[in-house]
């Protein structure tokens, strides 16, 4: 059978090549997808180390298993399932791991359902750029303390905007689970950012 | 009655428009009358945009090259 090469092969293509042994085939792979996965694993892992090592394992097992990949899901979705599932190893095996309770929430409602404390609103932030950077940084530091089950969610969802659905796939968990879960990790967060601007709103 | 709780409750799929109509018109009401959920809610959203903002988009300028020069290695040693 003759391949017609054609200049932009879909991944599907890319990926039927080199189960058939092209070595081309995983260098087109590699150049598409190193820099994703190097920001997938850099923003779960933060740690520039630990990411490059995520990604070199990533296509490790892209160019030795590629034959475990039945074609169900999108080759994309697969290969995020590896880097997540090798950046969530390199999470746990970090110890000790201090993290931001999702359970409480940090909202607290009365017995009637109504909240129990003022609510404030500082969603029209003043765009001082010492304020952005420690803003970023206290809510960089919060991400971090996720326990990795969330940070996961946060980072699929919220950063790199994929759909409830494909996070589900990728993670092995339900959509029920991963909406659940992003609704509990960023409510943490709220909490975390509110109670930084109002101990800010204090000082002033 | 929508309770301020059962906002919150339901807040991410109300901003994403997957609610029944019927109970998004619900909560559509209790903003309107509440301004603690109302901020609740502006604060929920700029919470989901700020996450967005700590992204690490930078990838080392060299990462290519090692990672081609990792992976011919390590193939090359023990291929399959």
């Amino acid at each position: 059978m003759t391949r017609h090469l054609e200049a932009h092969p879909g991944d599907a293509e890319l990926v039927e090549r080199l189960k058939g042994g092209e070595e081309e085939a995983f260098g087109g792979l590699l150049h598409r997808y190193q820099g994703k996965v190097y920001r997938l694993a850099m923003n779960l892992t933060r740690n520039p180390q630990d990411a490059e090592e995520v990604t070199q394992d990533v296509f490790l097992t892209v160019a030795r298993k590629i034959g475990a990949f039945d074609g169900r899901a999108a080759f994309s979705t697969w290969l995020y399932r590896v880097a997540t599932n090798a950046a969530l190893m390199k999470l746990r095996g970090r110890r000790p791991e201090p993290h931001l309770p999702v359970e409480e929430e940090g909202t607290v409602f009365a017995p009637d359902g109504s909240f129990t404390r003022p609510v404030a609103d500082w969603s029209a932030l003043p765009e001082d750029q010492l304020l952005a950077a420690e803003r970023r940084q206290i809510l960089a530091e919060a991400i971090e303390a996720l326990p990795p089950d969330y940070k996961a969610v946060v980072v699929l969802r919220d950063i790199e905007g994929l759909a409830n659905q494909e996070v589900a796939e990728i993670l092995g968990a339900t959509v029920l689970a991963v909406k659940s879960r992003l609704h509990r990790a960023r409510l943490a967060l709220r909490a975390r950012l509110a109670a930084y601007f109002e101990a800010g709103r204090a000082r002033a | 009655m929508t309770t301020c709780k059962e906002l919150v409750d339901l807040l991410a799929d109300y901003l994403e428009g997957q609610l029944d109509p019927e109970v998004a018109r619900d909560l559509d009401q209790h903003l309107a009358d509440c301004p603690p959920c109302l901020n609740f809610l502006r604060t929920y959203r700029a919470t989901a945009r700020l996450i967005r903002e700590v992204a690490c988009e930078e990838i080392p300028p060299q990462l290519g090259e090692r990672l081609e020069r990792f992976l011919r290695e390590r193939l090359k040693k023990t291929p399959g």
